[in-house]
């Protein structure tokens, strides 16, 4: 007992250590748990000697069907959730019975689903000063009043019959409510665009692709920078010590890197900037503070924009200021989130597109004959075009100083021969064979990563992809989900699968914890994914078979003594 | 004339029967379609669009009458699987007919029409060769064969749009020269919004051109032998639809080839054609080469007054006239060359603001 309280005790004093991280608190107040997207909580009543007495306190039915993908929030005693489709509905519930106060659920056009590339899903919502921030299919944002779930204000960021919508909640910085979009193939220009909080003012706009004039515009083939693509449609971080705001993005556009550049590996100039990168962009101008490519002339599909997880270590016996990124290229990054110095890469998975990181130029070595050209099908390609990592969110651990990750194990064959048309009009697209078994015959491994020594810890393996997104705790906890049903709970120490409950539909979200009145819950979103699965030929035909479609979030608390 | 008679009245039961709930299922045809997608099919009008008059033109040989199923195609393949695949619907008019589109899980009828890209252009613009377009300014649309093609190529001014509309608009407004984009869309808005004053050249070559046939389910076999029973009938019909939509129907041309013998019409020729015919037909009230002393007639003005709409207002105004004021319309007078002659020499003459 006492070894324990001491223990937590070390752990509370490593959070306190940390800059910008996880704060001791109750609630869950933004989609990766803190800015820096951690997803680690300092509450410890769940702890692996009780966890298997979890049970259900409440259910929400989200009155939408498939891909749930949402992050709760909780402020005070409200949580704030949202289902797939538009959102359909926004909820705010009494965190601790349910009980729903308001529900907002916006007329979005009809059609909405023929505009998103991968389904209509929604990751959760934004909170500050008594407004609630929504980023919609329809490419508009919102703020409600939390108290109400009347609309503010509402702004359109982008026309969605481009292709164009918003899945993802904002970012928030200072007096700013931050925000990108999806459609990177589909003829956009990324962009990441900041409104005032209060009145829905646009402040700054940052294209993620830069104009003629600008720095890196040389890095597109003629005028291909117009619709290049590297969108941010994913999770932002936000550090308030360096004022800077971080996002991943995606590929660029089109598909055919011969319209971008060289369509080889020796692309020269072509890197086309600032797609599959991250950028890190002053929060006060909207000015770009430093980026780092990770997939330059991406021909794969190799979205940069998974979650940049903010930490400070020790790195050769200084304390570092650096984020964390498990790429879709393979390749888990760590960077002096300051200067945007890369400090080390390794491969955290199946990878086979490269042969290693050239530390001197922070470039992958290419293996040729793994590049997707015009006329040329590259086989057996690992990672596939979602990645060893999709959106789904890591987690990072100060306790065990680990990374808890799901990952892929997916490979594909891949050219630009396959028939489309869009609108009455025939091209050659992308032609994908995305279903391919990685080696070992596993899909999915959601595996602990050192991200100092780049080395797996352990890992759990699993006959499906898409193992939900990863919630920590100090209690020496991991909480996440898979495309059963199972919502889990491991020890973070040995990957030990210590409960687990059936939540009757596949589990892409990530979980969230919080306290009310000293009582501790855990709680996630259960829908079944359909983002992926039609890519997937037999193997997204073994994804749907895998439980139905659902909509659901289920709240978990340990029996009363 | 019994006979045109009866077909209009087939075709107008189909109409009538479109927006029923009711009907023998077994007589009726359900259609898949985009519905708003002009020049290929809408639910709002106020053209009904190609496709849909292409099946309507189809049931009403089999004896069936018609439902529409809306989706937007904005993601083909994902229509094709909600719709057809799912069968909300039973047909699909304008799918490529190619063995392997959908994975085998779509039977193709046979072609009832080519359809590819298309090189659009004035009159005034000689080309023989892609080559002879490298001194202008070519407009292209994204994620097209087109575009991969002229970015296999080097030494082309290319300016790249969203969508082909936007590259012809482009064109309308004289930031390009040419627009190298999806011919049928190119056709129609010639037709429907320049008089069909542009050149539209469909261009041969991977990917460009493609055969468009009528698309069921996999082992809807009696209902695809129908329709390509049916097909052999209607070539005459499917093409005079085409024509009404501006499409363009002329053999695709291979434009890498080398170059043919006839030697093409230069922008300079065009211009001295122009004045000629200007003389002939429009001095008597715009002047000789255009000097009016009266600005109201003066047409060197032309640009300084409509800007970019310049082109789009003297095909309207040469073609339909504007009566009140003494204008006749030209349309029935003079050729649609000589229409385009005439432009090209105004062009050489226009003021500066």
């Amino acid at each position: 007992m006492k070894k324990r309280a001491l223990s937590s005790i070390i752990a509370f004093a490593v959070v306190l250590g940390l800059a910008v991280t996880a704060q001791a608190q109750s609630g869950w107040p933004v989609y990766g748990g803190d800015p820096g997207n951690t997803r680690y909580s300092t509450l410890t009543q769940i702890n692996p000697g009780n966890v298997k007495n979890l049970r259900v306190a409440w259910v929400l039915q989200l009155g939408s069907l498939r891909s749930q993908e949402s992050t709760p929030l909780v402020i005070g005693d409200t949580l704030f959730v949202t289902s797939s489709h538009g959102p359909k509905n926004v909820f705010a519930v009494d965190a601790k019975t349910g009980i729903v106060k308001w529900r907002y659920s916006p007329e979005v056009p009809a059609g909405i689903d023929q505009y998103a590339c991968c389904d209509v899903n929604n990751r959760g919502v934004a909170y500050a000063n008594g407004r609630v921030f929504v980023g919609r299919l329809d490419g508009a944002l919102v703020a409600l009043d939390a108290a109400t779930g009347k609309e503010v204000w509402k702004t359109q960021v982008v026309d969605h019959t481009q292709g164009s919508v918003i899945t993802s909640p904002p970012t928030l910085a200072k007096n700013l409510v931050v925000t990108g979009f999806g459609g990177g193939e589909y003829g956009a220009r990324g962009y990441i665009v900041a409104y005032n909080q209060a009145d829905g003012r646009e402040v700054w706009r940052f294209y993620t692709v830069p104009g003629p004039g600008e720095p890196g515009n040389d890095s597109w083939k003629g005028d291909s920078w117009k619709y290049g693509g590297a969108v941010a449609w994913a999770i932002g971080s936000y550090d308030p010590t360096l004022n800077l705001i971080y996002y991943g993005t995606s590929n660029p556009g089109p598909w055919n890197a011969a319209v971008r550049g060289t369509d080889s590996s020796n692309y020269g100039q072509f890197t086309n900037l600032f797609s599959s990168s991250t950028v890190a962009i002053d929060a006060d101008t909207g000015k770009l503070a430093w980026y780092y490519q990770s997939t330059p002339h991406d021909a794969w599909d190799y979205d940069g924009v998974n979650e940049n997880v903010l930490a400070d270590v020790e790195i050769n016996g200084q304390k570092t200021p650096v984020l964390f990124k498990a790429d879709r290229n393979g390749f888990f990054y760590v960077l002096n989130r300051k200067t945007g110095q890369l400090i080390s890469a390794k491969l955290f998975a199946t990878a086979n597109w490269t042969s290693g990181m050239d530390m001197a130029t922070g470039r992958p070595i290419e293996v040729p004959e793994k590049r997707p050209r015009l006329g040329f099908r590259a086989k057996d390609v690992c990672p596939s075009a979602i990645g060893n990592k999709n959106w789904m969110p890591m987690s990072y651990s100060p306790q065990t100083g680990l990374v808890y990750m799901p990952t892929l194990n997916i490979c594909m064959d891949m050219n630009l021969a396959q028939v489309d048309y869009k609108r009455g009009a025939f091209y050659l697209g992308a032609d994908f064979e995305l279903g391919k078994w990685g080696p070992g015959g596993h899909l999915g491994e959601v595996i602990a990563w050192d991200p100092i020594k780049q080395q797996k810890v352990w890992g759990n393996t699993d006959d499906l992809p898409y193992l939900g997104g990863i919630t920590t705790t100090a209690s020496g906890l991991v909480f996440h989900g898979d495309i059963h049903g199972w919502f889990k709970a491991l020890d973070a120490k040995t990957g030990q699968t210590l409960w687990k409950f059936m939540a009757g539909s596949g589990i892409s979200a990530a979980p969230i914890t919080y306290a009310i009145d000293g009582k501790q819950y855990v709680a996630v979103v259960s829908g079944r994914t359909f983002a992926i699965p039609p890519f997937f030929g037999k193997m997204g035909e073994q994804m749907v078979a895998a439980s139905p479609e659902g909509g659901a979030l289920f709240v978990f608390e340990l029996p009363s003594p | 004339m019994i006979r045109g008679l009866f077909g209009v009245l087939l075709v107008a039961a189909a109409l009538a029967a479109s927006v029923s709930v009711a009907g023998p299922p077994a007589g009726t045809l359900r259609l898949c379609a985009d519905p708003d997608n002009l020049p290929f099919s809408s639910a709002t009008g106020p053209e009904r669009g190609f496709y849909l008059d292409v099946g309507a033109l189809l049931a009403a040989r089999l004896g069936m009458t018609t439902d529409v199923v809306w989706w937007r195609t904005f993601y083909g393949a994902r229509a094709v699987r909600n719709t057809l695949l799912a069968d909300t619907c039973d047909a699909h008019v304008g799918l490529p007919a190619d063995a392997g589109y959908m994975d085998r899980r779509v039977s193709v009828s046979r072609p009832f029409l080519d359809v590819g890209y298309a090189i659009m252009a004035p009159a005034s613009l000689a080309f023989a060769r892609l080559d002879d377009l490298k001194p202008h300014r070519l407009a292209v649309e994204f994620r097209t064969p087109a575009q991969s093609l002229l970015a296999s190529k080097d030494g082309f001014n290319v300016s790249t749009f969203r969508s082909a509309e936007e590259a012809v608009e482009a064109l309308a407004r004289r930031e390009v020269d040419a627009a190298f984009v999806w011919g049928p869309m190119a056709g129609y808005l010639n037709a429907r919004k320049f008089a069909s004053a542009y050149r539209v050249v469909p261009v041969a070559g991977e990917g460009l051109q493609w055969r468009v046939g009528i698309g069921v389910r996999k082992g809807d076999d009696t209902l695809l032998r129908r329709i390509d029973e049916a097909l052999g009938h209607l070539d005459a019909e499917i093409r005079r639809a085409a024509e009404h939509y501006g499409f363009p129907l002329a053999a695709a041309v291979d434009v890498t080839a080398a170059p043919p013998a006839a030697a093409p019409v230069s922008t300079a020729d065009a211009v001295a054609a122009g004045r000629t015919v200007f003389n002939q037909h429009c001095s008597h009230c715009h002047s000789p080469n255009a000097h009016s002393p009266e600005p109201a007639r003066d047409l060197r003005r032309l640009r300084i007054r409509y800007g970019e709409r310049m082109t789009a207002v003297f095909y309207e105004t040469v073609s339909e006239g504007r009566t009140a004021k003494g204008m006749p319309p030209w349309k029935e007078i003079l050729k649609q060359e000589d229409i385009s002659r005439v432009l090209s020499f105004l062009e050489s003459v226009q003021s500066s603001p």
